[in-house]
């Protein structure tokens, strides 16, 4: 794969000097997407893919929406909405929304759809996106009421980023497999075709509401295409086929820059990489038991350096296990600011002064670790990567078979710092600290619904886990956006980019 | 004819049950299924709910016995990943790649048979030079770099043909030929070889005592018999190619069998994995049993000597 990559780097390159110039003016009125995956389907409730998720944004409205360039939340198919107490929420419907095929909207939608995909066997793809709920419930034509089953402080992240609205008469006439195969929403764009696996046609639809917070799309026809390699991508893109590519891998992206007429983006993402230590000892007695030898670890690396020669972009580099826009982020926490000299004193003083051998399973970031051991190499740690899938991480995480594990998160693009952190400090299969404070913190934090106690208990658990150095933050991660430069195109932070709100220069 | 049929199509159904037991095997002691089909989002009870909810904590014998007695009633299941059924998709997608896989194949020969045979009648020449040359620089020039370059030229700078999807037969046309040059090779030298070895026989040498024009002698007499491993190796090339193309299809965005393979792989997505290897496997075995017949018919000598 690497050795892959840099031939792939090699030929983007002399695709570059081969350019004569890039044609063909993009056709105005119509958008060519491309993505290297494919994705099941494009509904919000059973598939599970990203792709399938940015298809559903466009296609489904859901009761709420989330700005994703800022995070703040604001009515689409509700008018308004309030809390009633913990666990019930009530929200006021628009009524003058009517579905791609003309139905109109209504509670009996909403209900429909949540009390169907709550069933333990709905065949939901990602149960976490709806075991939070309870149920729903029709009070008139225009007002629901949605039951928690907890209380869950994400309620109203969920409900603007996942939980699309299916028709429910169209549902009762052409079922789970219908409405998968021909997907009707009241989103923005309605589709118009798409085969599996390889691609969609999406069209402007002419009856979305007024106001909607999505606005009404400038570009009448999306055309998505799966190109699974990236420099058939970039070609395309060179000879005018496709306007649009994103997840450039960061060796390429500088030399599709010098492409004429192209656009690139290194956006800032809420995904971060971070180093998290045995410190329960779960592993076998280990050194990373004592605070000093994990300290240690934090000062000998070099993390601006990381940030600057191989993550690039708008990343930052990060206090903190979590995106700093998140609800209850804080980097107002103990920092290791690069300092071998001070590393190799506590290593000393741990009783390592000839330094020490330990072992990090990772499952992306080769060029990440490379430079984290080339840092710790010179205080004398000697850091052994082992790369495995991802999966096989998680389950040595669960069964405590990992001395340290680097992870990459995006916090199901959810903007709130239990996303980030709770399934990794709850005392639960992930968590490799043990710390039962932290747990009770982010317990306290997970399940009140005062934002003030919530930012209280997070910051104490985050203060704890700096202090501790139980986890070292790395940076945040970029995503790699290329694009014909006419294109107004706003590139969000929880990867899911959306085009209803692009257009031509 | 009859014994020597049976006993290749036994031995086919054979190697086919014994592939799948490999299949299905291998892909149940690389890693928990369950786990991986959960993704790394997943949390502790998405991954037993999806254990239970394909059968993945049963004892692996009763998982292969239920999946042999589907597939034997013709259900190759549903993936999961695509929640559709595996035959619709591999329904879907096996044109693609037969179509290139054809379309390759008679390229390779088109290029090859003639080529071979010109080395083989100037040895040592320019013209065998040129032959060789060429076939080494296929045989050991990466298939991805070649689709890369040819990309460059035809799609980016020339910009004679579209570099992915598969809408037309133009499509086809660089990815075949990258496909081809891959196979063209072995074909070339095996034409080139077996022309040699004839022409220097005995009955090549009558036929030129009886003053039968050159080309009567190459087409009619030699090459009737140096084409016959050509066939075996042509035909067992075809398998490659179906099963190969993983590089090809990805590269030039061909949503054929390979591409799914591959990213089935990726996803965990056993049903489809084990039914391409099945139906792979099967085509493979089928395509040799040709091989064997062709050869059989092509050379008398050949029907009863294997045992």
């Amino acid at each position: 794969m690497q050795r892959r990559h840099f031939l792939g780097g090699c030929a983007a390159l002399s695709l570059g000097a081969f350019m004569p110039h890039v044609g063909i003016a993009a056709s105005r009125d119509t958008l060519r997407i491309a993505w290297t995956q494919s994705y099941e389907n494009m509904d919000p409730y059973y598939g599970a893919s990203r792709e399938g998720l940015i298809m559903a944004r466009h296609v489904y409205d859901t009761l709420l929406y989330i700005d994703p360039l800022n995070g703040e939340i604001s009515p689409l198919l509700a008018r308004s909405w309030r809390w009633l107490d913990d666990v019930t929420l009530e929200f006021s419907l628009r009524d003058d929304v009517t579905f791609h095929n003309g139905y109109p909207f209504s509670a009996d939608d909403v209900v429909e759809t949540f009390n169907r995909v709550v069933q333990p066997d709905s065949g939901v793809k990602v149960r976490s996106i709806v075991e939070w709920m309870k149920g729903a419930e029709k009070l008139d034509d225009y007002t629901v009421r949605v039951y928690l089953a907890r209380p869950n402080p994400t309620a109203l992240n969920s409900l603007a980023s996942q939980m699309g609205i299916h028709s429910a008469r169209y549902f009762a006439e052409v079922g789970r497999d219908g409405v998968i195969r021909n997907p009707v929403g009241t989103g923005p764009y309605m589709v118009k075709s798409q085969e599996t696996d390889q691609g969609a046609v999406l069209e402007r639809f002419d009856g979305y509401f007024e106001g909607s917070v999505k606005g009404k799309p400038k570009i009448k026809t999306l055309e998505v295409k799966v190109i699974p390699d990236v420099n058939t991508q970039i070609a395309n893109l060179m000879t005018g086929q496709i306007d649009w590519i994103w997840r450039v891998p960061s060796d390429v992206i500088d030399k599709v820059a010098g492409l004429p007429s192209v656009a690139v983006e290194s956006a800032e993402t809420m995904r971060y990489v971070a180093i998290a230590f045995d410190a329960a000892g779960r592993s076998g007695a280990s050194p990373l038991q004592d605070a000093r030898v994990r300290k240690a670890f934090a000062y000998a690396v070099n993390r601006q350096s990381l940030r600057d020669n191989i993550i690039k972009g708008k990343s930052r580099v990060l206090h903190s296990p979590c995106f700093p826009a998140q609800f209850g982020c804080t980097s107002d926490v103990t920092q290791y600011d690069y300092n071998p000299e001070r590393a190799r004193q506590l290593l000393a003083e741990a009783g390592y002064p000839d330094g020490l051998d330990l072992t990090m399973v990772a499952y992306t970031g080769k060029s990440e670790t490379e430079a984290v051991a080339a840092d710790l190499a010179k205080v004398g740690i000697r850091l052994n990567t082992r790369f495995l899938r991802s999966p096989i991480v998680r389950t040595m995480m669960e069964n405590g078979e990992a001395q340290i594990v680097m992870l990459s998160w995006g916090s199901y693009s959810v903007s709130d710092v239990s996303a980030a952190i709770s399934m990794y400090f709850d005392g639960g299969g992930y968590d490799m600290t043990r710390d039962t404070e932290i747990t009770a913190w982010v317990k306290a934090g997970d399940t009140s619904l005062d934002p003030e106690v919530r930012k209280r208990s997070y910051d104490l658990a985050l203060k704890r886990i700096a202090e501790q150095a139980y986890w070292l933050p790395l940076t945040t991660t970029v995503t790699n956006y290329a694009y014909v430069e006419s294109l107004r195109f706003r590139a969000p932070y929880d990867e899911v980019p959306t085009f209803f709100d692009c257009s031509w220069d | 004819m009859l014994e020597f049929l049976l006993r290749r199509v036994v031995l086919a159904l054979a190697v086919a049950f014994a592939v799948s037991i490999i299949a299905f095997s291998l892909l149940r002691l690389s890693g928990d299924l369950a786990q991986e089909l959960a993704g790394a989002n997943a949390t502790a009870l998405d991954v037993q709910l999806l254990r239970e909810a394909y059968g993945l904590d049963r004892p692996l014998w009763a998982q292969y016995l239920q999946w042999a007695g589907q597939v034997l009633r013709g259900d190759l299941g549903r993936s999961v990943f695509f929640d559709e059924p595996v035959a619709d998709l591999l329904a879907a997608r096996l044109p693609v790649t037969m179509r290139l896989g054809a379309f390759a194949l008679v390229l390779a020969l088109v290029v090859a048979i003639p080529l071979g045979i010109l080395a083989a009648m100037r040895p040592g020449t320019w013209v065998d030079r040129i032959a060789l040359g060429t076939a080494l620089v296929g045989q050991a020039m990466p298939t991805f770099w070649f689709a890369l370059l040819l990309i460059v030229v035809f799609g980016v700078k020339l910009r004679w043909l579209p570099v992915s999807g598969n809408d037309s037969w133009r499509h086809f046309i660089l990815p075949a030929v990258t496909l081809a040059y891959f196979a063209m090779p072995a074909l070339m030298r095996l034409t080139r070889a077996g022309m040699l070895e004839v022409m220097s026989a005995d009955y090549i040498r009558t036929a030129r005592a009886k003053g039968l024009r050159p080309s009567s002698i190459i087409l009619k007499h030699a090459l009737r018999n140096a084409i016959i491993p050509v066939v075996s190796v042509a035909a067992v090339q075809l398998g490659f190619m179906l099963g190969g193309s993983i590089v090809v299809e990805s590269i030039f965005a061909l949503h054929g069998v390979g591409y799914l393979g591959w990213i089935s792989v990726q996803r965990a997505d056993f049903p489809v994995v084990q039914a391409i290897v099945l139906v792979l496997s099967l085509v493979f075995v089928m395509l040799t049993l040709l091989a064997d017949l062709l050869n059989a018919k092509l050379d008398p000598r050949m029907r009863g000597s294997r045992r």
